[in-house]
């Protein structure tokens, strides 16, 4: 889920919202200030023109009363009350005169400007009337609606009664109020404009906020999104597309062009890369990694399709060999120009959908797609192609003005009968290659259910065979060995057994191999050694002969090749006090050909502590005699299958006589496996054989067992 | 020298024959300037037969001026009330010319009213009471209610102000200058009485109709000529003649209209008849009464 982000934009709009709310809050206070400010303008000049008013009307009114009051006092003296009345009238006809009162000296009114006079005699009783009917001079006093003003009317020294004028304030509150709503208007006038003035400066900054964004967006935020936009197209592999290109003579034009610079670089960085990632470097064929992913794809658009799809392993047969023998560089050429058949021969038969892949070492998978003609299904197409192979592949290769002869042999699984998932069907050939080497080699095998079954097993005796030695089902036999020219014990084979515990014996040429490949002999090996000095020390213990009993052990390829061979043979020397003359060690012929000179070194270094060295199988290898040379050995071990027939073959008689002789020549010992007769016996003890071990002499027995045999 | 220079001071009429002078007493020379002059205007023209080539004004300030006036020849013709007229009679040896009517009436008595609630009734009752009159040139409102009150056998006594009491057996007077006052002081009890010309008592500027239902009229006197035109006693006959002549025949002419109506809203001249010569007779006999035991 995306989180929720703020951009650029969104920031400096933010921004910029911030601003305008500022000076808004700022515009609005001063508006209000404003407000505040012509309320109190209104006010204060209110004030102003009532007291102005009050004032000219309260001298206005004590002129008038003044005159007025010098008016009366004749018709008060003679009590004119129609003279009276016509001052009063007179006076009351004067703007904003309210009333006016004529009263005698005890406040009681005596005229009030109307005909009949109704108030006549009666006392001022309204509010002002207590102040004005005790001063004695002139006297003015307001109310909110009233200014009165009165003055004595006075004869000489003798006051003689009074007159009140009354001043109405409606009309000058009405003035006041005019006076008022104008000065209103103009301030609203004025806050008017103010407003104007302010909309059009907030107007402006929105405005100049968005020209800033929209500019900011042109030229900053646009380019920049475009650049994220165009550099997660890269991110996520698509170089295609077109990079951000611009003609601006800035820093984002800047920007824009390196970026495209830069992706351009990536871009091809990447076709490198790719290249070198899918392409095998030595022969240019597409390497695991491509084939893989093609086969991925090539599945994906094929499932439904009712389409048939063939995988073949094409393994070279014995190519260490040629590494070994020739050397790498050789080994190259070998792949090179192996390569350039396979790819001539897929052309020629696999059609145009075909792939072909190193797979690393001497591996070669190609991939058949069905063809297009009918009735000629992918099964028939693989076979012929691969027969080709074989076939051309048998051919020998010229190296270094060498003829090497070399074979194939392939596997072929097809989809989506044997499987549906690419890593299944690189299994199967696998599978499938594996039983045409088992099969003898340079051939073809497709692949088949049972195959399956036969690898499986494996992996479980793999799986079993671990921990067997721990749980006691691996136990050491010991097989007799008799010199020939005396008829005499010398020694013993040990052999491992294994005791399963529901198949009960098991084959040592099918779980030693199992070992052997798993590596689990590396861990099974040194215990073997170690019960056989021990065991060899307790026969030498319990049973002093004149001439101690030696025992033999055999020692894989892999423990060769680890180095720690003869380390781990003076441990067991040493802890079981076992002397070194009376171990030996045999070896088969490949497990010294893989590499000579290592395994000299070892071998002299074990015949120095004074272990012997046997040669295991001789005879079977192809290398032969030659190696004899070569490697320090202390003595051959001739195959049985030249023992079986030494009776019935001349040829194997001869070979076995042969060898003999040579080894003697050497100075090597001599031993016969698989004697089964008394016969075979004869024979080699006339050919003049040192050692020889087989049922005919003795069967593989326990150490209890073989110790019997002492007695 | 220096009256000969001004316009207005009266000049020799009397040796001038061909000018006639009419007179008026009056407080408001200016005012009534311009009511008598368009009914002079109007005479002089017509007394040209009689030798008249001009008309002048001449206004006295009282009665005793213009009496002083009369007796000198300084004014031919005066216009008056009826009491003022037989006044001038009496001290400046004037004659009475003809009877005026103004405003439709050429007669009207006095009224004596006080509040209802004075308890007054009658003018019996009136003494160690006060009355208020107008002034001492009033008709209506002095000449005629005191002479009637004196003949009554009342002592009258002037009192200093409305405020004042007369004596017990005595009627107290006071003159409240305009009949408004009189009204008023009645109804405010600053006098008992008041009299006035009937035509006063029925005019509300002159007695606010509020005040009617609480006055009591006492009594009402028989109607007298309202005013009275007088000629100086030594005027030429013929000038005398003609004058009666323009002023009787001038209700019945359209021209004169405009100046009658000027002239105190005079609607005709009217010739003496017994009734008036009757009453002019008693306000005669009144006004030196009054004359007599008052002044």
């Amino acid at each position: 889920m995306r989180r929720f982000r703020i951009g650029l934009q969104g920031q400096l709009l933010a921004l910029l919202g911030l601003a305008l709310a500022i000076f808004a809050t700022l515009m609005l206070l001063l508006w209000s200030r404003q407000a505040t400010m012509q309320s109190e303008v209104d006010r204060l000049s209110r004030k102003a023109m009532h007291d102005l008013v009050i004032e000219a009307l309260r001298k206005r009114g004590e002129t008038s009363a003044t005159q007025l009051a010098d008016s009366l006092a004749n018709p008060l003296y003679y009590f004119d009350l129609d003279a009276i009345g016509s001052l009063s009238r007179a006076a009351m006809r004067q703007p904003d005169v309210q009333y006016v009162l004529v009263y005698d000296p005890q406040g009681r009114i005596i005229h009030d400007g109307t005909g009949d006079i109704p108030t006549y005699g009666q006392p001022m009783q309204d509010p002002l009337a207590y102040e004005v009917v005790r001063a004695r001079g002139l006297h003015a006093q307001w109310t909110d609606d009233v200014v009165d003003v009165s003055s004595p009317i006075r004869l000489g020294d003798q006051r003689i009664g009074g007159v009140r004028i009354g001043f109405s304030l409606a009309s000058v509150l009405a003035t006041e109020e005019r006076a008022s709503a104008g000065l209103q208007d103009s301030l609203v006038e004025v806050g008017n404009r103010h407003r104007t003035l302010i909309a059009i400066l907030i107007l402006s900054l929105a405005a100049l906020g968005i020209g800033i964004v929209l500019v900011i967006q042109r030229s900053l935020v646009g380019p920049v999104r475009r650049l994220a936009d165009a550099a997660r197209e890269i991110e996520a592999g698509r170089f295609g597309g077109e990079s951000p290109v611009s003609h601006r003579n800035d820093e984002v034009g800047d920007l824009v062009r390196a970026f495209g610079r830069m992706s351009q670089s990536v871009a091809r960085h990447d076709r490198d890369i790719r290249r070198m990632a899918y392409t095998d470097a030595l022969t240019g064929l597409s390497n695991r990694l491509a084939f893989r992913e093609s086969l991925d794809q090539r599945l994906l658009e094929l499932r439904g399709v009712g389409k048939q799809l063939a995988l073949l392993f094409a393994d070279i047969d014995d190519f260490k060999r040629v590494n070994d023998t020739l050397g790498h560089e050789a080994g190259d050429e070998v792949l090179v120009q192996f390569s350039t058949r396979i790819r001539e021969a897929v052309e020629r038969l696999g059609g145009d959908d075909a792939q072909l892949a190193r797979f690393g070492g001497d591996e070669f998978v190609i991939l058949l797609q069905s063809p297009v003609l009918a009735g000629d299904d992918v099964r028939s197409k693989a076979s012929r192609l691969a027969e080709h192979l074989v076939m051309e592949l048998s051919r020998p290769i010229v190296i270094h003005d060498r003829q090497v002869f070399l074979g194939t042999s392939i596997g072929i699984t097809l989809f989506p009968e044997d499987a549906s998932s690419a890593t299944m069907l690189m299994k199967n050939g696998d599978i499938a290659m594996y039983q045409a080497k088992v099969a003898g080699k340079n051939c073809y095998r497709f692949y088949s259910r049972a195959m399956d079954q036969a690898v499986e097993r494996r992996v479980r005796m793999e799986q079993e065979l671990r921990g067997a030695w721990e749980r006691g089902e691996l136990s050491v036999a010991y097989q007799p060995v008799y010199r020939l020219r005396d008829n005499r014990l010398v020694g013993a084979e040990a052999l491992l057994r294994w005791h399963h515990p529901e198949q009960g014996m098991v084959s040592p040429a099918v779980f030693i191999d199992v070992a052997e490949q798993s590596g689990l002999i590396e861990t099974i090996g040194p215990q073997v050694l170690r019960v056989a000095c021990r065991d060899a020390m307790r026969w030498q213990t319990d049973f002093p002969t004149v001439e101690p009993l030696f025992v033999s052990v055999n020692v894989s390829p892999r423990q060769l090749r680890s180095g720690e061979l003869p380390g781990l043979v003076e441990a067991c020397l040493r802890e079981t006090g076992l002397s070194a003359a009376q171990l030996h060690v045999e070896l088969t012929e490949t497990a010294v050909i893989g590499d000579e000179l290592h395994a000299s070194t070892l071998l002299s270094r074990l015949r120095s502590i004074g272990v012997k060295v046997w040669l295991d199988d001789f005879g079977t290898g192809f290398s032969g005699l030659s190696h004899l040379r070569r490697v320090p050995v202390d003595g051959v071990k001739i195959d049985r299958s030249f023992i079986a027939d030494v009776l019935r073959d001349p040829d194997d008689l001869a070979l076995t006589t042969a060898i003999i002789s040579m080894a003697h020549s050497l100075g090597i010992t001599v031993v016969a496996e698989g004697v089964e007769k008394e016969g075979q016996y004869a024979i080699l003890r006339e050919r003049g054989c040192d050692l020889a071990q087989g049922y005919w002499l003795g069967h593989p027995a326990s150490a209890q067992d073989f110790a019997r045999l002492l007695i | 020298m220096l009256a000969a220079c001004v316009p207005w001071i009266p000049a020799q009429a009397a040796d001038d024959q061909h000018v006639l002078v009419l007179g008026r007493i009056s407080d408001d020379p200016k005012t009534h300037y311009e009511q008598l002059k368009p009914l002079l205007d109007y005479v002089v023209p017509r007394m040209a037969s009689v030798g008249i080539r001009e008309g002048r004004i001449l206004m006295a300030r009282d009665a005793q001026q213009m009496a002083s006036y009369l007796r000198r020849g300084r004014v031919d013709w005066v216009t008056e009330t009826a009491a003022s007229g037989v006044a001038l009679e009496a001290r400046a040896g004037a004659k009475l010319l003809l009877m005026t009517e103004r405003d439709g009436v050429s007669r009207y008595g006095t009224v004596y009213f006080a509040r209802r609630d004075s308890g007054l009734t009658s003018l019996d009752q009136l003494r160690g009471h006060s009355v208020a009159f107008q002034n001492v040139s009033s008709t209506s409102a002095y000449f005629v209610p005191a002479s009637e009150l004196l003949e009554r056998g009342m002592r009258l006594e002037l009192l200093l102000s409305p405020m004042d009491k007369p004596g017990d057996d005595m009627v107290g007077f006071v003159f409240a200058r305009s009949e408004l006052n009189i009204a008023n002081w009645v109804h405010k009890r600053l006098v008992d009485v008041g009299a006035m010309s009937t035509l006063d008592w029925s005019n509300p500027s002159r007695v606010p109709p509020s005040y009617r239902s609480e006055l009591r009229v006492l009594r009402t006197t028989p109607d007298y000529p309202r005013a009275v035109e007088v000629v100086r006693g030594d005027l030429d006959p013929r000038i005398e003649a003609r004058l009666r002549e323009v002023l009787l025949q001038a209700a019945q002419d359209p021209d004169a209209r405009d100046a009658l109506l000027r002239f105190f809203k005079t609607t005709r001249f009217l010739p003496m008849d017994a009734t008036s010569e009757h009453a002019l007779k008693r306000l005669r006999e009144g006004v030196a009464r009054v004359r007599a035991e008052v002044e």
